[in-house]
């Protein structure tokens, strides 16, 4: 797949397309799990990945990403889950304290910070793996169908959610979907692609 | 480099520096004479009656012992993993009781059993009975003794395989089969590679094993090598004597490797992935369970139960343990250190694997397996000729080149483990870590290793348990004065009162249970599965 693209600050593009069309392979290469087979990947002007090398390690790009399994570790609290990156920064108490109480308030999960990923519904695990993707502040936010497991109305919920948060935040938003209604929602600017 | 990748490196050299270095120095042992290349050593050995006739009969054994597992092992597995028949997992439990007992000790309890003055000759032949005994010390009875060890390897990757096959293909054939058909067009090829793969294992671990023959007195090469070595202290002919059996187990892992489209085989060890569809069987599941408790008394609770009633004498255990209690203690010690390391090196090697993580991933798949098929006295010898040098005495006359030997020969056992583990866990959950910076150090500690906890536990218990039933490499290695139990019960058997020696055994196996029984009490208590 041949594909050039550049992501402007603040906007909320999404990649929408059929399955195995590559929408997930672009946004793993974004987080820098993949390397393109030719061609650059830059962030803020900094080669992040070259003809298939990956030069910017994932944890030094500061992108917060949402996974399609949400991948909640099961063996910490809701707390715990969004203190692990915190706590890797070096961050101090307080301050991670401080931050983690706003988010969770922000995600309306806050009475949920000492209960454990099984314990929630889907849609409150799915306010969590947000949360855990926002807290860190990151530059860019990657999201890799996150709604696609949830009922249609779990989905339009959460949809308006992400809309919400995204005009109050004004992050970058990369969102791929297989949902027309989920894009046209969603996207400020839609990128369509097809199987090769 | 990174630190992850300095740690990949790291492993790798261990694994390929400890684990290849006896094998090299096998070959070269035997290749070179007073110096010079000479293939004298070779030409002596395979122009001699003696190596033909070993030749043959170590792998008439090694098929023998192959073919029963298979033509038993394979109907019980279904009938243990696919079936409802009422009893399943207590019977696995008894069938798998012989791999936490060191093969000759089982020899000594089937000795006990059907040896001219044992249990069958008491009850049955007036105290006299010779067609047991003469049974036992033939190839046959050697065979059927060995069978009763390895069987339960080739029962677990049988059962692991089928629970891992997708109900949903089941579930198909059954709208227009009959389970005679479904088993034999669909779930029988599905589940081929672990049949083969377990009756490769098996026929590698019989070629190589020691104790059972040497007790049983048949000739086979390891046994040769055992003697070249320890009684006429003839390195070349030891080492030209244990090459052959490297050679069939290098090709046998190349055939492995082709056959099996060089997949890397997850067995996991402990509940499966889910029910699957069992073979109902109705009335006839009652019948056949008392069948199979019937067989399982036969092979394993029989020939253990005999063992106890010779050792059921308070002065055998007294002698036992005026003899034999610094043994038990050092037994304990050593396995747990090489347990230790094991699950340490085969955590970091099964993760490389997993994630392929240097580019030579499959070779180092490739050579913990081989290392694990090679006879323990090719492993041993080879040791011997590494270590045994004024430079690296520190290692060849202490406990360390011990443990070294027995984490070379049972380094695949945590490796796949972990590598079973760590395919049950998306690999989201790390990468959710690294995208939030998370350091590889950092998400090993916060992350993949809570993950696996309880596997790097069962990993631990199954390389104790190897470590402490070890034979072939501690008989060969162990410097004077640290002699484990398995040595010392070998040692003591020449002339020690048999009710102590059962004694020792039943101590042995006590050992083995005594870990066991501590993480299944953890287990229940903190409610895992």
């Amino acid at each position: 797949m041949d594909f050039s693209l550049s992501i402007e600050k603040g906007e909320s593009l999404v990649l929408f397309g059929p399955s195995g069309c590559g929408k997930t392979t672009l946004l793993r290469m974004l987080a820098g799990f993949v390397a393109p087979d030719a061609g650059s990947i830059l962030i803020q002007g900094k080669i992040a990945a070259r003809d298939g090398k990956i030069l910017i390690l994932p944890e030094a790009r500061n992108l917060g990403m949402v996974f399609q399994d949400l991948a909640l570790w099961p063996h910490l609290t809701i707390y715990g889950n969004l203190e692990f990156g915190l706590k890797a920064r070096g961050l101090p108490a307080v301050e991670r304290r401080r931050r983690i109480d706003e988010t969770l308030k922000l995600l309306k999960i806050d009475r949920y910070a000492a209960a454990k990923p099984h314990q929630l519904s889907g849609g409150e695990q799915q306010r969590v793996a947000l949360a855990r993707a926002l807290v860190m502040q990151p530059l860019g936010l990657l999201m890799d169908e996150p709604l696609s497991s949830l009922d249609e109305d779990l989905n339009l919920h959460l949809r308006g959610e992400i809309v919400r948060l995204r005009q109050a935040l004004k992050f970058t938003l990369v969102y791929v979907t297989h949902s027309r209604s989920e894009a046209e929602e969603i996207g400020t600017r839609i990128v369509i692609l097809k199987k090769p | 480099m990174s630190l992850r990748r300095s740690i990949f490196w790291l492993t790798a050299a261990l694994l390929i520096g400890l684990g290849l270095s006896p094998l090299a120095e096998i070959f070269a042992q035997s290749l070179f004479v007073n110096g010079r290349l000479s293939l004298d050593l070779f030409s002596n050995m395979l122009s001699s009656s003696q190596t033909r006739h070993l030749l043959m009969t170590s792998l008439s054994l090694a098929g023998l012992v192959t073919f029963l597992s298979v033509m038993i092992g394979l109907p019980l597995s279904i009938l243990l993993g696919k079936s409802d028949m009422p009893g399943r997992s207590w019977l696995i439990t008894v069938f798998t009781l012989p791999l936490l007992i060191p093969p000759y000790v089982q020899a000594v309890a089937w000795f006990h059993l059907l040896g001219r003055q044992g249990l069958v000759a008491r009850w049955v032949a007036g105290g006299d009975w010779k067609a047991g005994s003469n049974f036992l010390f033939s190839v046959g009875g050697c065979g059927w003794v060995m069978f009763t060890c390895y069987m339960p390897i080739l029962m677990l990757l049988t059962i692991a395989f089928i629970r891992s096959v997708n109900p949903r293909l089941e579930e198909a054939a059954l709208l227009t089969a009959t389970w005679p058909r479904i088993l034999s067009r669909i779930t029988l090829p599905l589940i081929l590679p672990g049949i083969i793969l377990g009756a490769l294992l098996i026929f590698l671990l019989d070629l190589g094993e020691f104790g059972v023959p040497l007790f049983l007195r048949i000739n086979v090469f390891p046994v040769e090598t055992f003697t070249q070595f320890s009684a006429y202290y003839d390195f070349g002919a030891a080492a030209a004597a244990a090459a052959p059996l490297a050679l069939i187990a290098l090709m046998a892992m190349f055939a492995e490797g082709l056959f099996l489209e060089r997949k890397t085989v997850h067995v996991r060890i402990g509940p499966g992935d889910g029910p699957g569809i069992r073979i109902g069987l109705g009335k006839l599941g009652k019948w056949l369970a008392a069948l199979m408790w019937f067989f399982a008394f036969a092979i394993v609770i029989m020939p253990l139960l005999a063992l106890l009633s010779e050792s059921a004498v308070i002065q055998a255990w007294r002698t036992a343990m005026t003899q034999g209690w610094d043994s038990v203690l050092r037994s304990m010690f050593f396995a747990a250190i090489a347990a230790s390391l094991l699950s340490v090196l085969g955590f970091l090697t099964g993760y490389l694997i997993h994630v392929q993580g240097l580019g030579s991933w499959r070779l180092l798949d490739t050579l913990t397996i081989l290392l694990f098929a090679l006879p323990s006295t090719v492993i041993g010898i080879g040791m011997i000729g590494v270590w045994n040098h004024p430079f690296t005495n520190f290692v060849y006359a202490s406990p360390i080149i011990l443990i070294l030997g027995y984490v070379i020969q049972y380094w695949v056992l945590p490796s796949r483990i972990t590598l079973a583990a760590l395919s049950r866990i998306p690999a989201s959950m790390e990468e959710a870590a690294q995208v939030m910076g998370v350091s590889w150090i950092r998400r090993m500690a916060g992350i993949i290793v809570p993950l696996v906890r309880r596997d790097i536990i069962v990993a631990w218990l199954v390389c104790y348990i190897f470590c402490l039933r070890d034979t072939g490499i501690s008989m060969l290695v162990y410097p004077p004065g640290t002699d484990p139990l398995t040595v010392r019960i070998f040692t003591l058997m020449a002339n020690g009162e048999p009710a102590m020696i059962a004694a020792l055994c039943v101590s042995l196996i006590i050992l083995s249970l005594i870990p066991l029984g501590i993480i299944q009490w953890i287990g229940m208590r903190k409610g895992w599965a």
